[in-house]
């Protein structure tokens, strides 16, 4: 019954959870920022060495433009190490960092920090993409494709609302969970499930004709 | 198990689904579910699709000064902070640092109102003062001068009739007028 899926392991990258991983990370997390409430620079160093590249990362997606983004960042590290000595591990130490880094992301899109920022749109599409296909050398024609592909992408996740837009963005890539979300975004979960699902309808719709060329794509290479 | 499509937590379950937050046993099952049911193979499909596309934004490496530059700011921030905290720190621990700046603007706020008390008593003292006689000041004003006119040798002569000579300098007339009179 039903169309046949395609592969002997139909979704394998999904599914399964490693709740102990996720659990110790957590553990690991507060404790250092014990020691650093406690004046150990070292464990400040860790945090920031684990949690740099996610921050950064999220920034850069909410604003687009990498400048701001570490800009923003510099400030969430300096604004926790400021509340050093008032940490208390009530909440996951990831929630409390996203809640500061989204409090300053929608204070810098709310503000038109993004528009003040020299870089536009169209100048870190050139940066990024080159720097991300260059070992594979692409030709001419495949690296217009792929910046043609990531301008979409970007112009998709920009148009979402802010809100909408910061929950994806913890979703798909920070993976937070629903109840995280809640507390960065300081709503009820079933208000973070709402705004995702409509967020990811409209993705839907805006990308969609991108991935029916995707799957294309793959069959053409898997045929290959 | 209930087709996700069909339940109002339909996407919640696809979501958890292939963003891996499924435990072992629900992901085994929604796969076999999956595998019989068009419409959620069909769901499946299309956001596996648009997060597959999500994919391909990668984001941009971070500064390699990064951590630098975040060292050099807690640093100057330190150093801006560095003397108060020096102050405070071998006396108080941190926790009771807020209530004593609160203790100290309650001190200041205090001392404010105990010094500006007098200057209200005397601005009420002078406000409720009676109001000077003009008139009264330019006689006794007169009257210092004649005085100085006068000299000591004047008062000891103060009830004897006033001389020819005397009434010839002008300054007994002067004396006749205010005590006799005339």
């Amino acid at each position: 019954m039903g169309a046949e899926v395609t592969g002997p392991q139909p979704f394998p990258k999904y599914g399964v959870r490693e709740d102990m991983a996720a659990g110790a990370t957590l553990e690991r997390d507060a404790e250092l920022m014990l020691r650093v409430r406690e004046g150990d620079a070292e464990s400040f160093a860790l945090l920031l060495e684990r949690h740099r590249g996610p921050v950064v990362h999220f920034l850069y997606r909410m604003l687009q433009n990498q400048a701001v983004a570490e800009e923003l960042a510099q400030e969430v590290f300096l604004r926790v190490y400021r509340s050093r000595s008032t940490y208390e591990p009530a909440a996951k130490f990831t929630t409390w960092l996203f809640r500061i880094a989204t409090h300053l992301a929608l204070n810098g899109l709310r503000d038109g920090r993004k528009e003040k920022g020299h870089q536009s749109l169209g100048t870190d599409q050139e940066k990024g993409p080159v720097l991300e296909v260059a070992d594979r050398a692409p030709s001419i024609e495949q690296r217009l494709v792929l910046d043609a592909r990531l301008n979409e992408v970007r112009i998709a996740i920009q148009e979402l609302p802010d809100k909408q837009r910061a929950a994806v963005l913890m979703h798909k890539y920070e993976e937070l969970d629903y109840s995280q979300i809640a507390a960065v975004i300081g709503c009820s979960e079933s208000a973070v499930k709402s705004l995702l699902f409509r967020a990811y309808e409209k993705l839907r719709e805006s990308l969609g004709h991108m991935a029916s060329a995707n799957a294309t794509r793959g069959g053409r290479a898997n045929r290959g | 198990m209930h087709c996700p499509s069909q339940s109002d937590h339909g996407t919640e379950m696809i979501l958890d689904y292939l963003g891996g937050r499924l435990g072992r046993a629900a992901a085994s099952r929604m796969e076999r579910h999956f595998e019989e049911c068009a419409a959620c193979q069909e769901a499946v499909r299309s956001q596996q699709a648009v997060w597959e596309v999500l994919d391909d934004w990668k984001p941009e490496p971070v500064s390699a000064d990064f951590d630098n530059r975040l060292y050099q700011r807690i640093e100057a921030e330190g150093g801006r902070r560095g003397w108060w905290n020096a102050l405070w720190a071998p006396v108080l621990p941190f926790s009771l640092r807020p209530v004593l700046a609160v203790a100290a603007v309650c001190l200041i706020l205090a001392a404010g109102f105990l010094l500006r008390t007098p200057d209200e008593a005397v601005l009420n003292t002078v406000s409720t003062a009676e109001p000077v006689d003009i008139d009264e000041i330019e006689r006794a004003v007169e009257d210092l001068d004649m005085l100085y006119l006068m000299g000591p040798a004047q008062y000891e002569e103060d009830a004897a009739e006033p001389g020819p000579e005397e009434e010839a300098n002008g300054v007994v007339s002067v004396w006749l007028g205010r005590k006799r009179c005339v």
